[in-house]
Order: C-alpha cells, then sequence, then structure tokens
C-alpha cells in the first residue's frame, strides 16, 4: 500500500497514474521498436555485435573446440564456456537469426520485469504508472538499445539479481543463494 | 560472483556465501570438465581470454570508467591517451588507497546485521548495489551497460526516500540518477564512442573517469546515510512497518 502522503503529493489522481501507464507503455513500446529497427537495419546482424563473438564461441564449443580460438575482427569470448554452451542449446532450438533475435529482445524483457520487481514487489509500492514509465525510460535510453543490439548479459545478471531479491524476501534462502549463483 | 560472496560473508551469512560459492563453482568447473576433451587446456585459454580484457592495452579504452582504467590512461602509453608522464607501476600503486578506501565505505555502510524488517528490500538493494558500484568503480573493467546491474541503488534510495521522507535519500537519490542519467537518455552523447575513440590528452583524460567517479560518490554518500541511520536506531522505517504487518496478516489470514 503506498503511504498516503506519497499518494497525494506525487500520484494524486488516477488521471495522472493513467497518462504514466500510456506514455509509459509508448516508450516500451517505442523502445522495442527503436532495438528491432536497428537490429533489421544492421546488414548480417549479429555480425559486427558482441553476439557474434558468443556465437563464434558456441560453434567451437559444439565441435569440441576453444571456445577461446579467437575470429579475424572479433574480440575474445570473454565467459566461461557455460555461456557459450547456453548459446550453443538455443541455436540448436531455435536456429541462429531467430534464436539470437529472442535472446536479445528477451534482454528487454528482463529490464522491464526487474524494474517491476524493484518498483512493486516490496513496500513502498511505486504506482503502475511510475512502474511503466520507468521501464519506458529505461527501454527507449540508448544504452538499453546498444546492450540488446549486442545481446550481453548484463539484463540477464540484473533480472536474476531481482528474482535473488524476491526469494529472499520470502526468506527462502537456500533458492536465493541458488538464484545468484545461476546468474553470476 | 566474487563480490556477492563478499556481501554475503559480510552479512555473516555463511551458508549462503558457501551454497553461492560451490553451486558456481560446479557450474564453472563442470562446464570446463563435462564439454571438452581437454579441459585444462581449454581453462588456460580462459585465463589468456580474462587477461586480455583485463589487461593493458583494452583497460586503457576511454569506456573503461573504472579508476584502475583512468590510471592507466594517465600514466601508460597505451595507443588510447598520452599520459602526463610514463610510468606504467604507477596505475597498481595508485589502486592501492582506491582499493582500500573502498574496501572502508563497504565495511562503514554494510551492516553485519539483518535489516530488520526489509527481507530483501530497499536496504538490502542498496548493500548490494553499494558493493557493487564500490568494487566495480575501482575496476579493472566497467564500460556503459555494465552499470545497469547498479539500478538497485537507485531504486533503493528512492523507496528509502518514500518509506521515510529523509531529506539525505533525497540527495543519495539524487546522485544516483545523476550516475544514470547518460543512460536515461534516448541517444548517446557519450564523448567517447567507439570507433571513433579520440587519442586523450591533458584535461580529456581527467574527463574519462566520471561515470565511475560519480557511481563511487553515489554509493559511499548512500553507504554514510545507511550507517547513520543504524547509529540512530532507525531500523523501523515506514517500509519495516508495512513489511511487518504484512507478515502478522500472512499469519493470521494462515
Amino acid at each position: 500500500m503506498l503511504p498516503n502522503r506519497l499518494m497525494s503529493e506525487y500520484f494524486s489522481t488516477w488521471r495522472l497514474n493513467a497518462f504514466a501507464c500510456v506514455l509509459g507503455g509508448v516508450l516500451i513500446l517505442a523502445g522495442i521498436g527503436f532495438c528491432v529497427r536497428q537490429i533489421l537495419n544492421t546488414d548480417g546482424w549479429p555480425l559486427g555485435s558482441d553476439i557474434a563473438v558468443y556465437l563464434h564461441a558456441a560453434s567451437a564449443v559444439g565441435n569440441d573446440q576453444s571456445p577461446y580460438s579467437q575470429a579475424p575482427g572479433l574480440d575474445p569470448y570473454p565467459y566461461p564456456p557455460l555461456f557459450a554452451e547456453f548459446i550453443n542449446l538455443i541455436t540448436k532450438v531455435l536456429g541462429t537469426g531467430k534464436g539470437m533475435l529472442v535472446w536479445a529482445l528477451s534482454g528487454l524483457a528482463l529490464l522491464v520485469a526487474s524494474v517491476a520487481i524493484m518498483a512493486r514487489a516490496f513496500s513502498p509500492k511505486l504506482p503502475i504508472g511510475v512502474v511503466l514509465l520507468l521501464g519506458g525510460i529505461f527501454t527507449i535510453s540508448h544504452i538499453a538499445r546498444n546492450e540488446t543490439f549486442h545481446g550481453q548479459v548484463k539484463f540477464g545478471f540484473l533480472g536474476g539479481s531481482r528474482r535473488g531479491s524476491l526469494a529472499a524476501r520470502s526468506q527462502h534462502r537456500r533458492r536465493v543463494s541458488l538464484v545468484f549463483c545461476y546468474r553470476y | 560472483m566474487g563480490l556477492l560472496v563478499l556481501f554475503l560473508l559480510r552479512k555473516k551469512d555463511f551458508k549462503g556465501a558457501f551454497a553461492t560459492l560451490a553451486f558456481s563453482g560446479s557450474l564453472f568447473v563442470g562446464s570446463f570438465i563435462f564439454a571438452f576433451s581437454d579441459p585444462l587446456q581449454i581453462f588456460q585459454d580462459w585465463r589468456t581470454s580474462t587477461h586480455w580484457h583485463t589487461g593493458l592495452p583494452n583497460v586503457a579504452k576511454p569506456d573503461n570508467q573504472t579508476f584502475y582504467g583512468f590510471f592507466n590512461r594517465l600514466f601508460v602509453d597505451a595507443k588510447y591517451s598520452t599520459p602526463i608522464f610514463d610510468y606504467p607501476t604507477a596505475p597498481l600503486l595508485l589502486m592501492i588507497p582506491v582499493v582500500a578506501l573502498a574496501i572502508y565505505i563497504f565495511v562503514y555502510a554494510v551492516s553485519e546485521q539483518k535489516n530488520v524488517g526489509d527481507r530483501g528490500g530497499p536496504k538490502t538493494f542498496l548493500e548490494i548495489a553499494i558493493t557493487l558500484a564500490l568494487f566495480m568503480a575501482c575496476g579493472p573493467f566497467m564500460e556503459g551497460d555494465h552499470v545497469f546491474v547498479l539500478l538497485p541503488g537507485l531504486f533503493g534510495a528512492l523507496l528509502l526516500y518514500f518509506g521515510s521522507y529523509d531529506r539525505r535519500w533525497l540527495v543519495a537519490s539524487v546522485l544516483w540518477l545523476l550516475a544514470f542519467a547518460n543512460l536515461f537518455l534516448p541517444i548517446g552523447v557519450n564523448q567517447f564512442r567507439p570507433p571513433y575513440w579520440p587519442k586523450l590528452e591533458g584535461l580529456m583524460i581527467l574527463r574519462s573517469l566520471h561515470y565511475g567517479l560519480i557511481f563511487f560518490v553515489a554509493a559511499a554518500y548512500s553507504g554514510f546515510v545507511l550507517h547513520s541511520d543504524r547509529m540512530k536506531g532507525i531500523h523501523s522505517t515506514r517500509v519495516d512497518g508495512d513489511d511487518a504487518r504484512a507478515d502478522l496478516e500472512a499469519e493470521v489470514s494462515a
């Protein structure tokens, strides 16, 4: 329950909240649209992005080769092999193009979900309008677009840690630890 | 992951720290052992790759907003800057007081005690974000999108402000907001964007630390307020009261 003072001073009317909901929703959709547009407008995507590094590593893992063998023009793969094995699995199940698009865009969903958890799962709860508005601002930010384009794992880290907070809230310590280490 | 274990150890949650370390360690080791016929060689390759990312010249890239990257741009000729003088040992020496300060603030800010009524909420958000922000700002490597994992710091400060209307939390929220300001913008205004990185000289080198520095300041200030609240015995804000009431209601309904 939102404190009365907060309700009265900051989000006094349902109209303001509704306006924030609409604006936030529009920003989220626009943010997703900009990400998709950037991906579709880049010839040969995911070439030229960090995903190319992950795909190279995933392909090597699938062939019992080192994921750390550096391909020309690409940075070395930076993570432990587990992530490459995970990417390898996604590409096997969904195919490379569709799999990487799903992977990249699922990051945005994790970002908005993380904002919702942080703003709504604990008290005081921020109004839904604020959640959508903040989610929209983050989604449309250039750095979220960059993160999505490169398909990096920071949204996964954020989402995992917020899921851990939920588990901590329910005081399931073992689950907290598992969620934390699964993501980190 | 190491920072989270450090956080859990500081909170004296030894079981949690051990479980985190054991489970993630198993995943880490298992991904080498079970996937490759020569896991030792792959492990060596991983070390080489990690060294590439955390060593020169990569750490001297202008978008590495850590103190370590900054000191390397100041004192090492690594193609991304013109150092004020070339002294490759200086970054390591200068990191000693910075890391010592980060450890001091971490111990000062993150309480050994459980946050009463918080249950993984705003205070825990902040404590984790303070831990991450302090040591990520130290280095060796933190670039633009890495800061997403620090968002709990902003939300922790905001929720504590809305739960208490204490102006100090408003100041903390503003500091976190400033730290994230670049992230909020729909267009990139970084002065250092690949592949157009200029070779930094003189005062421009000083500008290559501002993101890392402001996260460090936001974390330190939030830590100061958390500590100050603890000293005043402010454990039971409206936030905690709501949680306690929710606990009671849940018990009654059960």
